[in-house]
């Protein structure tokens, strides 16, 4: 399995603290990794600078083998890596169709890409001339994981999307996240454990900072010491 | 009735009566009145497309307005009013336009808005000396300003009238198009959250540089009817203060909304014409500028989408098309 994306030692200063201390990431091609840790550990963090809004103080990020250092992020995301932050990076004023065009509206494979978005998120289709800012919270989500769909990207990058969702629309966003991993690559930021084990084949655990333990999710899923040592979880393995 | 056959119903009945006005008020006044409307209205909608659509604020926009006036009255002068001249003045005015666009842009689109609008500003100031020095004189008439002769075909009235309209009418359609298109999406999405629009792999810079261009080539033509309209230009069409009136009917007629420049122009130059009439008998109205700043301010107060923008959105309310 090739490596799309590949972190080393990543350090980043933020305001003058040291954020990221040493984190290191491995995302291989048509699988889901989960980025995990605690609140604050520095996930969103690693995801921002992967995709070139903050930029690393040491350490190097990777693409198909190739350093992304210096490029602009609309220059990564060109490169085929999508990202939804934890608010969607939506347009409010805009409409759910013109927040859709917004990836570009050529060609068949559009088209195709358009439907299959659809399909996935009936919801969209009865929104459509909506404005996004009036969408319910796990509308908004659905509707920017449509518009990663649209975009197509070898890689998609996706924070935190079951944040704020109610348990059953969690259950829905698991769904449509294992419909995904079929045919995409996702690196994953998720604090609920019960999604990420549904979803993640593969683990990375970022805590104070850097990077304290990674490997198949099934590993992680068994060991419930590590779930209580890195995620905080206070119950057995298996249960949210 | 939705908002939209509202919309399209309240400017096919604008259209009409702006058809009829020759035939129902009369050529001269009314008629020159409208013409200048035509040419700020443009001017605004330009305006618009880079402060309501791109989220750009330029103080110094008349720097293109003008330069498309001092072209095309320059090229008019000195061919005698003939056709021929009026068409090269217009090739090159808009020629102009996108190189001096291109220019600012790749000195000041990268920089904050606030450098942004100061360095436009300078750019106009630098128009306005260089239109009205002596240096220039032979060429522009310095601060005396230049009379433009007219083709002979554009001498009549009427025909003056149904040319600005007809122009503003295409340009109107062309920036719909525009503002519709995927393009003017992604700068609405520029003017929303440029980290966004990054993210989705678009250069905020290129799509910035294109509705600089877009909007500049709008002033230029404006500027373009605004000296056939009124057969003079000076250093007046550089001013600041033309900057900052185009600023006011946008604003008052509605940022982001495209049609309120036509409605802020009409309502802008209507009142400066009544203002200054009635100062005649009334001396206070000679203060007019006055009265426009509370108008600003009672607009960004009450009414920050301005009067079209409010209209609009209770017209949806009403029909239930917005929560």
């Amino acid at each position: 399995m090739e490596t799309l994306l590949e972190v080393t030692n990543l350090h980043v200063n933020l305001a003058g603290y040291h954020i990221l201390q040493g984190v290191n990431l491995t995302v291989p091609e048509h699988a889901v990794t989960v980025l995990l840790g605690r609140n604050g550990a520095g996930k969103t963090t690693t995801m921002r600078a992967i995709m070139g809004y903050l930029r690393a103080a040491a350490g190097e990020i990777s693409w198909r083998g190739q350093p992304l250092a210096g490029l602009r992020p609309y220059q990564i995301a060109r490169r085929g890596i999508g990202y939804m932050p934890e608010e969607g990076h939506l347009f409010g004023n805009l409409t759910v169709q013109e927040n859709l065009a917004m990836v570009g509206t050529k060609g068949t494979q559009h088209a195709a890409r358009l439907e299959r978005a659809l399909t996935l998120f009936p919801d969209l289709r009865t929104a459509w001339a909506r404005r996004a800012g009036t969408l319910s919270g796990g509308q908004k989500q659905m509707l920017g994981l449509a518009r990663l769909l649209v975009a197509d990207p070898a890689l998609m990058l996706i924070d935190e999307p079951s944040k704020g969702l109610s348990p059953g629309m969690v259950e829905a966003l698991a769904a449509t996240l294992c419909v995904l991993r079929e045919t995409s690559t996702i690196l994953l930021v998720e604090q609920n454990f019960h999604l990420a084990r549904q979803v993640g084949d593969y683990f990375s655990v970022i805590d104070e900072g850097h990077t304290c333990l990674s490997g198949a999710m099934a590993q992680l899923v068994e060991r419930a010491d590590w779930q209580r040592q890195y995620l905080g979880l206070a119950v057995t393995s298996g249960e949210v | 009735m939705t908002p939209r056959t509202w919309k399209i119903g309240s400017l096919f009945l604008l259209l009409l009566l702006a058809v009829l006005v020759p035939v129902l008020f009369g050529i001269g006044g009314p008629t020159n009145l409208l013409e200048q409307v035509f040419a700020f209205a443009l001017f605004a909608m330009s305006y618009d497309l880079l402060i309501g659509y791109t989220g750009v604020v330029s103080f110094g926009h008349a720097v293109f307005f003008g330069t498309g006036a001092y072209v095309a009255g320059i090229f008019l002068v000195h061919s005698g009013g003939s056709t021929a001249g009026l068409l090269m003045g217009i090739v090159v005015a808009l020629g102009v336009s996108v190189l001096l666009s291109l220019l600012i842009a790749s000195i000041s689109l990268r920089i904050r808005t606030v450098y942004f609008a100061m360095i436009t500003l300078a750019v106009g100031q630098t128009f306005y000396v260089l239109a009205g020095s002596q240096m220039l004189q032979p060429l522009t008439n310095a601060d005396d300003g230049m009379t433009v002769p007219l083709p002979v075909w554009l001498m009549h009235d009427r025909t003056v009238y149904y040319v600005t309209l007809l122009v503003l009418v295409c340009c109107v359609w062309l920036l719909r198009l525009f503002v519709r298109s995927p393009v003017g999406q992604v700068l609405q999405g520029i003017r929303e959250n440029e980290g966004r629009v990054l993210a989705l792999g678009h250069s905020v810079y290129r799509f910035k540089a294109v509705a600089f261009v877009i909007s500049g080539l709008m002033a230029t033509i404006a500027g373009i009817l605004y000296v056939i309209a009124q057969t003079f230009v000076s250093t007046g069409v550089y001013d600041v203060s033309i900057s900052l009136d185009v600023l006011l009917m946008t604003i008052i007629g509605g940022v982001g909304t495209l049609y309120g420049g036509l409605l802020g122009a009409l309502l802008i130059i209507g009142a400066q014409t009544e203002f200054t009439n009635l100062a005649g008998t009334f001396p206070i109205f000679g203060r007019y500028t006055i009265l426009f700043g509370v108008l600003y301010i009672v607009i960004v107060r009450f009414m920050p989408r301005g009067i079209v923008g409010t209209v609009a959105q209770a017209l949806k309310r009403w029909s239930g098309q917005e929560e």
